[in-house]
C-alpha cells in the first residue's frame, strides 16, 4: 500500500509542479530579468518596488477605491439575496438564474453600458432645466464599478447565503426575532464566501485602470502603464507592479482565510428558511432598494446596448464580417477553461491546504500574482519563454492567446476549487481511499464529482474573463487572428458605437449562453449527486480548524488524517 | 457516482480534440507567400489596403492589429519582445515615435524603397530604416451647438482660457498615443519648462482629461465638451457621421506655432521571416496610389506630396506644421511621459 501511497503523491507533486509552472512561468521569466537588471546595479530600480510620494497616495487611492467598491459590492449583493427569500419559490430560483447568468457577463460590457445610460441621464435632465452635473469625480468612479461588477457580487453573496445550515436557523427561530437570527446566526455563517466574493470585488477594482481613467481618478494601475509605455522595460513595470500583487496578495487570502471556519455541509444546500422570514420595515426597505438597484443592472446593459445597436444600418455587415472572430474567441476561451481545469485540480487543494499552515500567505501571494500583474507583462513573459528555436509551432499557433488566458486568471478558478475543497467532507475521501482498489480511482470516482460544482464555476468564470482578455492576446495572438474583444476595442477607437454595441451584445449572448450552462450543469450535478448529509451521523460536526469530529469521538483533520480520541480529539 | 464519472468521461476528451484541433489548425503551412504585418492604424482604414495587395499581389497578408486602449504597451513591446526571433515582417504605425524607439531598439532594418522618391526628406528617415507618408494632424473639434463660429477656439491655448468652464474642454492623456507625441513635440518646440508650464496649466485649471482621442471626439460631439484635442481621423470621422462639429487646426496665424503633422510611418523589420514579401508591401504602402486610397477613405488628412484630389472633410492644403524634427520630437518623448505622468496621474 505504502508504495502506492508514494507513486500517487509523487504523481500530484508532478502535476502541480506542471500547473504552477503553467500559471507562474511567463512571470518567473520577467521575475528574473528583473533580478539581474536589480543585481546588475540598474540605477533605482529596486526602489521600484517600494511605493513612495506620489506613487504611494496612488496605492492608497486604488486601494480606497477597490475597498469601497467591495463593501457596497458585496452589501448590494447580501441585501439583493436576502430580498429574494421573500419571493414565492419559483420566483426566486428564476431570478437567482438571471443573477448567475448575468454574473457572466463581462464587466466592461457593463461599464459601457452604464456610462452611456449615464450620458442619455444627463441630456434628458439638462433638456429639462436641471444643471450639467460633472461627469467626473471618485464617487462616479465607485458608482460605476459597483454596478459593472453587481451581478458578480449578487451571485458571490447568493452562494455564501446558499451555504447556510438550515439546523442552526430553525433552532434559532423560536428564540429570537428573524431579523436577529439574520445578523446573529445567518450572516456570520454566510461571512466566510461573502468575504472571499468581496475579494475578488477588490482584486478586479484594484488592477482596473479604465473605469477609474474614465472620470480621472488616478489609481496606481494607470502609473503602471505609464511607466512601460515610457521606458518600455518589462522587468521594471514588474517591479512597480509588487506593492500592487502585494496588496492584493494579502486581501485575497484575508478574505479566503475565513473559509475554514463554514460550516460543513456538502449536498445540503437547499432553502436556509423553513417558513419565510418576517422582516422589519426597515430592512424590507433596503432590501427592496437593493433589489431595484439590481433589476436595473440587469436592464441597463440590455437596453442601452439594443438601443444602440438597432440604430446601427450596417449592423448585419458587422456582424457577418465578425464570424470568424467570434468562433476563434469561444475556441480560445474553451480552450483556456478547459486547461484551467487540471491547474486548479492540481493546486486547488494544495492551497486549501495550505492556507491552515504557516506557508498559507506565500501560496496565497503566488495565486494572487499573474492576477495582479498588468496583461501585458504576461504577453512579454510569454514571449520570452515561448519564442525560442524549436518551439515555432506551439508559438506560432493559437496555444499562445490560451496559455495567456490561463497564466492571468488560471488562479481564480483555484481560489475556486480550493474554496469547494474546504466544503468536500474529508470522511468521504477517508472512506474512498479505503475502499477504493486503487489510489487514481479515489480521486476521479469521488474527489473529483464532489469538486465538480467548483471545478465549473472555476471554468465558467476563466472562460468570461479570457472572452474578455485583450492586452495579453494582443501580444501573443499569432498572424492573422484575432479574437471578439481585439476587434470591439479596434472599433472603440474608430467610434463606430453601434457596431461596438451589436459586437458587446454579442458577447453578452455568448456570456449568457455559457452562464446558463454552466448554471444547468451545476443542476443536473446537484441531482446526479446524493444528499452527503443524510449519509452522515448527525452528531458528526465541524470545528473551527476545519476538522470533523466523528460520533465516535475521533477527528478526521483537514488534511485527511485521522485523530483518535485518546490523542486529544474529544469533541470540545 | 459513476454516472457523473462517465460524464465527466466523455466531456473532458471532448474538449481536449477541441483543444487539439484549434491549436493545430491554426499553425501556419510551410511554404505559404505571406507577409506578417503588425499595424496600429485603426483596423477600418487599414483592412482595405491590405485587401487591396493581397488581391493585386497574391501575397497572402496576416495582419496583427493594435487598439488604442493597450496605451502604446501592445504591438511595440511585441515587437521589441520578438527581437531575437522576430514574427514580423513589417511594421506599419499611425505616427512615428513608436517607430523611432524601435530603430533605437535595433527592431528594423533599413530599406530604401523606390516608391519614397517623391516624399520631402523630412519625412523619410537618413538611413532609411523608416519612411513616413499620409500624415495626420492634431485639430481642435468644437461642438457646433454649443460654441457660435466667432467663439471657435483658434488655439491650443485657449484651452487654457478662464472664459471655457474647465469641465467643458478636454484632451486625452498625454502620456499615450499621438497626444504623447504632442506633448513632446511641445517639448521639443516651447523648451521643456515652457512646455510643462503650459501643462502644469491645464491640470491646474482641471480640464477634462479622458481615455483617448476618441473619446474626446465622442464627448465634445455629444455636447458634454465645448471643444477639445484630437486628431484629424477621429474629427472627421464624427463629421462623417453628421455630428454637430466643426474642426480647427490650431495656431496658424503669422508667428503662431502651427501644429502637428504626424505622418504614418512604415519599416521593415530585420530578420523577418518573409524580407521579399516585406518589401514588396512597403513599396504598395508607401506608393502615390495608396496615399491617395488613405486620404480618401478618411485615415490621413494631411498627405506628404501633392496628390489628385484632398481629404473630403477638411482643407488642409495651407495647413501650418509645427517646425520640429521627427527625430527631436522622439527624443523628448520618454522624459515628458514620465513628466506628464507626474502631473496627471495622482
Amino acid at each position: 500500500m505504502s508504495w502506492r501511497v508514494g507513486w500517487g503523491a509523487a504523481a500530484r507533486g508532478v502535476l502541480a509542479a506542471l500547473a504552477l509552472a503553467l500559471v507562474l512561468s511567463p512571470l518567473a521569466a520577467l521575475v528574473a530579468q528583473a533580478a539581474a537588471a536589480v543585481l546588475g546595479g540598474a540605477g533605482g530600480w529596486a526602489s521600484l518596488a517600494v511605493p513612495t510620494g506620489r506613487r504611494a497616495t496612488l496605492l492608497a487611492q486604488s486601494a480606497s477605491l477597490a475597498l469601497a467598491v467591495a463593501l457596497a459590492g458585496m452589501a448590494l449583493g447580501v441585501l439583493a439575496g436576502v430580498a429574494l427569500w421573500r419571493l414565492p419559490p419559483r420566483q426566486r430560483a428564476l431570478a437567482r438564474w438571471a443573477v448567475w447568468v448575468a454574473a457572466f457577463v463581462p464587466p466592461y460590457v457593463h461599464a459601457l453600458a452604464w456610462s452611456a445610460a449615464a450620458d442619455r441621464l444627463q441630456r434628458s435632465l439638462v433638456s429639462i432645466g436641471f444643471p450639467r452635473l460633472p461627469m467626473r469625480g471618485w464617487g462616479l468612479a465607485w458608482w460605476v464599478q459597483v454596478m459593472a461588477l453587481a451581478p458578480l457580487a449578487v451571485g458571490l453573496a447568493l452562494a455564501g447565503l446558499q451555504s447556510l445550515d438550515r439546523d442552526a436557523i430553525d433552532a434559532a427561530r423560536p428564540l429570537r426575532p428573524d431579523t436577529a437570527v439574520l445578523l446573529r446566526v445567518a450572516l456570520p455563517m454566510a461571512a466566510p464566501l461573502v468575504a472571499a466574493g468581496g475579494a475578488l470585488l477588490f482584486l478586479l477594482t484594484l488592477t482596473d485602470y479604465a473605469v477609474p481613467s474614465l472620470f480621472q481618478v488616478g489609481v496606481y494601475a494607470m502609473e503602471l502603464l505609464t511607466e512601460f509605455s515610457a521606458h518600455h522595460e518589462p522587468a521594471r513595470a514588474l517591479l512597480l507592479a509588487l506593492p500592487l500583487a502585494l496588496l492584493a496578495a494579502l486581501v485575497v487570502a484575508v478574505g479566503q482565510r475565513m473559509l475554514p471556519l463554514l460550516p460543513q455541509r456538502p449536498g445540503a444546500a437547499g432553502e436556509a428558511w423553513g417558513l419565510p422570514p418576517r422582516w422589519p420595515p426597515w430592512l424590507v426597505g433596503l432590501q427592496t432598494a437593493a433589489g431595484a438597484l439590481l433589476m436595473a443592472q440587469l436592464a441597463v446593459p440590455l437596453v442601452a446596448l439594443v438601443a444602440l445597436a438597432v440604430a446601427e444600418p450596417a449592423l448585419a455587415d458587422t456582424l457577418r464580417s465578425a464570424g470568424g472572430e467570434i468562433a476563434y474567441s469561444l475556441g480560445v476561451a474553451a480552450a483556456a477553461a478547459l486547461v484551467a481545469l487540471p491547474v486548479a485540480l492540481a493546486l486547488g487543494p494544495m492551497l486549501a491546504r495550505g492556507m491552515a499552515g504557516r506557508g498559507g500567505g506565500w501560496l496565497w501571494l503566488l495565486a494572487a500574482f499573474p492576477v495582479a500583474v498588468p496583461a501585458p507583462l504576461v504577453g512579454v513573459g510569454l514571449i520570452a519563454l515561448w519564442n525560442r528555436p524549436g518551439l515555432e509551432a506551439l508559438y506560432d499557433s493559437s496555444a499562445m492567446p490560451v496559455l495567456a488566458a490561463v497564466a492571468r486568471f488560471a488562479p481564480l478558478a483555484v481560489a475556486v476549487v480550493a474554496a469547494q475543497w474546504r466544503r468536500v467532507d474529508p470522511a468521504f475521501l477517508d472512506v474512498a481511499r479505503v475502499l477504493q482498489a486503487r489510489p487514481w480511482q479515489a480521486g476521479l470516482q469521488v474527489a473529483l464529482p464532489l469538486l465538480a460544482p467548483g471545478c465549473l464555476a472555476g471554468m465558467g468564470i476563466v472562460f468570461v474573463l479570457s472572452l474578455g482578455e485583450l492586452g495579453a492576446t494582443l501580444l501573443v495572438a499569432p498572424p492573422g487572428r484575432s479574437t471578439l474583444t481585439l476587434r470591439i476595442y479596434n472599433y472603440l477607437h474608430y467610434g463606430a458605437s453601434g457596431d461596438v454595441a451589436g459586437l458587446c451584445l454579442v458577447v453578452l449572448a455568448l456570456a449568457l449562453l455559457v452562464g446558463a450552462g454552466t448554471m444547468a450543469v451545476l443542476a443536473a450535478w446537484g441531482r446526479l449527486l446524493p444528499d452527503s448529509s443524510r449519509l452522515l451521523p448527525d452528531s458528526s460536526r465541524v470545528l473551527p480548524d476545519g476538522s470533523r469530529v466523528l460520533p465516535d469521538g475521533s477527528r478526521v483533520l483537514p488534511d485527511g488524517s485521522h485523530v483518535s480520541p485518546d490523542r486529544g480529539g474529544g469533541t470540545p | 457516482m459513476s454516472t457523473s464519472s462517465r460524464f465527466l468521461g466523455r466531456v473532458i476528451p471532448a474538449l481536449l480534440l477541441g483543444l487539439l484541433l484549434l491549436t493545430s489548425c491554426t499553425m501556419l503551412p510551410a511554404g505559404r507567400r505571406a507577409v506578417v504585418v503588425y499595424t496600429s492604424v485603426d483596423r477600418v482604414f487599414s483592412e482595405p489596403i491590405l485587401d487591396a495587395f493581397e488581391a493585386e499581389t497574391g501575397i497572402e497578408v496576416l495582419p496583427v492589429y493594435d487598439v488604442e486602449a493597450a496605451k502604446t504597451t501592445g504591438l511595440m513591446n511585441r515587437l521589441i519582445a520578438e527581437k531575437d526571433r522576430p514574427k514580423a515582417d513589417v511594421f506599419w504605425s499611425g505616427e512615428f515615435a513608436m517607430t523611432i524607439t524601435l530603430q533605437d531598439e535595433g527592431v528594423l532594418a533599413p530599406y530604401r524603397s523606390d516608391q519614397c522618391a517623391d516624399i520631402p526628406a523630412v519625412f523619410v528617415d537618413p538611413e532609411y530604416h523608416w519612411i513616413g507618408f499620409a500624415g495626420r494632424a492634431r485639430v481642435l473639434i468644437v461642438n457646433t451647438d454649443e460654441v457660435p463660429p466667432d467663439r471657435f477656439p483658434r488655439s491650443i491655448d485657449d484651452l487654457l482660457d478662464p472664459a471655457w468652464p474647465a469641465d467643458r474642454v478636454g484632451i486625452a492623456y498625454p502620456m499615450f498615443g499621438t497626444t504623447a507625441t504632442q506633448a513632446a513635440a511641445l517639448y521639443a518646440d516651447l523648451g521643456p519648462e515652457a512646455a510643462r508650464d503650459y501643462f502644469q496649466g491645464l491640470v491646474d485649471r482641471g480640464v477634462r482629461v479622458v481615455d483617448g482621442n476618441s473619446v474626446v471626439r465622442d464627448m465634445v460631439a455629444a455636447g458634454q465638451l465645448a471643444f477639445g484635442l484630437t486628431d484629424t481621423d477621429d474629427a472627421c470621422s464624427a463629421v462623417e457621421r453628421g455630428d454637430p462639429v466643426a474642426i480647427v487646426f490650431p495656431d496658424q496665424g503669422e508667428g503662431d506655432l502651427g501644429t502637428l503633422v504626424i505622418p504614418n510611418t512604415v519599416a521593415l523589420v530585420a530578420g523577418g521571416p518573409n524580407p521579399e514579401q516585406g518589401r514588396a508591401f512597403i513599396d504598395y504602402l508607401v506608393s502615390v496610389e495608396t496615399e491617395q486610397r488613405l486620404v480618401d477613405s478618411g485615415w490621413s488628412h494631411v498627405p506628404v506630396r501633392p496628390l489628385e484630389s484632398g481629404p473630403a472633410c477638411i482643407d488642409a492644403s495651407n495647413v501650418r506644421a509645427m517646425d520640429v524634427a521627427l527625430g527631436q520630437v522622439y527624443r523628448e518623448l520618454a522624459r515628458s511621459q514620465v513628466e506628464l505622468g507626474e502631473m496627471f496621474v495622482r
